[in-house]
Formats: structure tokens, sequence, C-alpha cells
């Protein structure tokens, strides 16, 4: 369930300025708190918004941790197509890429 | 919830919001949806105040994914068109692998105008719809049921 767990950090550094404020103080402090995977733990500490993409991060907890790290939007959309390129296709979750990462908004057409 | 920000911009009216989960796994199953809608149209019936019912949620599209902005207009159309003819039986026919498939993670918010439909209990009439705004990243559609 470790997926749980990392998706749980990222709603609640999301959702609480607590959270947001100690992690940024000292991040191990607040990680210890869920069972993450080292592959997790280190796609949090590198923010690989990619890697977090192919893990099964519901998109919708994800964009506004890629938010918080300073990503504009398209910049992050690109991420998440890097993360397939690099490390293969999405592997849990409901929020797969589903052909070979085409561009379907004019504004990311035009990145 | 952007109907709101238009029809109530001063936000005078009491609001009771209904969230159906459309997000992830568990997803409620379409008959329990339907349900749900019957049940508020029977609460609605029961008091003497008059109750605007809003039903809002996306139809196909891709939010916040590498393929955010894709459309299946042609699956919105057919859904609408169940959606407004208020057919029942094509409306729970809606499987989630094949909305999956077809209408994105996005599609499975038919759930909250499927429970609109049910409120309502009569056919309605769509009056817009559009693929082309694109910075929505989903088809726009309005309508209304008759009661």
């Amino acid at each position: 369930m470790s997926l749980y767990q990392l998706q749980k950090f990222l709603y609640q550094l999301n959702r609480e300025e607590a959270v947001r404020s100690l992690y940024k103080e000292q991040p191990a402090r607040v990680l210890g708190r869920y069972e993450l995977t080292e592959e997790e733990r280190g796609a949090i500490d590198r923010g690989d918004v990619g890697l977090l993409y192919v893990l099964g991060v519901n998109s919708q907890i994800l964009m506004h941790f890629a938010g918080w790290l300073g990503i504009p939007w398209f910049d992050y959309i690109e991420q998440m197509r890097e993360g397939v390129r690099k490390y293969g296709p999405v592997r849990a979750g409901v929020y797969a890429m589903t052909g070979a990462g085409e561009r379907f908004a004019a504004e990311d057409q035009q990145q | 919830m952007v109907p709101l920000h238009f029809l109530d911009p001063d936000n005078r009216y009491l609001l009771i919001p209904v969230n159906i989960n459309c997000q992830g796994p568990p997803l409620a199953p379409l008959h329990r949806v339907w349900a749900l809608g019957e049940a508020i149209r029977q609460a609605v019936d029961a008091v003497p105040e008059r109750i605007a019912v809003l039903g809002t949620g996306g139809i196909s599209h891709w939010p916040a994914t590498p393929d955010s902005g894709k459309i299946n207009e042609v699956w919105d159309r057919a859904f609408l068109d169940r959606l407004f003819r208020q057919d029942k039986n094509a409306l729970l026919s809606y499987r989630d692998e094949a909305t999956y498939r077809d209408a994105g993670q996005g599609g499975f918010e038919i759930r909250t105008l499927i429970a609109a439909a049910a409120v309502a209990a009569r056919p309605g009439e769509l009056q817009f719809y559009s693929a082309e705004l694109p910075i929505f990243a989903v088809g726009c559609a309005l309508g209304r049921f008759q009661i």
C-alpha cells in the first residue's frame, strides 16, 4: 500500500500549511511518517514529477505538488511524458497516458 | 462548481453540496448514483422551499495528464443524447472500463450528471455543447430537465 502512503503525503502537503512548513525545514521528519519505498522517496526528494506520475500518483494530487514546486503547467505536462519515456508506462491507478504522448492542447503544441 | 459562480455570484442562497467520488476507485456503481438522485428528489419534494438542483461534472476529458486537452466529441454527444432523453437503461449501461478507454478518467464524472437526471425523472433539453473551448480542456455543455 505504499502508493497510498505516497499519495497521502502529497495530499497532506497540498492541503496543510503545517505539513508544508515542517517539510521545508525537516523533510526527513515529515517523510518518516509515511511508509515509502526507496524509489518513491527518491522521486519526492528529487521532485521527479515524471516518476511520481509513472508510479501511479493521481494527477489531481500530483498537479498541486508540481505547482508547489514552481513547475509551470505545460512543463508539468511535459515532465509526465518524459517520465513515461524514461521509466515506462504508468504502473497503477487510472491516470495512464493513452497514446505516445501526443499534444492535444494548442498552448502545449506551441511549447 | 463554475455554474454557481454565475448563478449566485453574491452567495445569497443556501447551498447543500452533494459530492460523488469520481476521481478513483472505488467508484459508486451507476445504479447507486441513480438511486441517490431519486432520494434527493424525494427530499426536495418533501419540503416547501423552491429548490434548484445543479448537476456539474465533466464528460470526456483527460484532466491533468499528458493527454490534457483531448476530447471525444462523438462520445460526448452520445452521452448527452442519452442523458436528456432520460434513457435510464442506456445511462446505467456504461461500464467504467469502457468509459476510461473512450472518455478518460474524467469521464467517470458522468455520475454527477446521471444523478441530476434521476432527480429530474423527466426528459430534458441540451441547450449548448462545444468541444472548441480549449481553456477548459473538456467539452462544455449546458442543458435543463423538465420537472
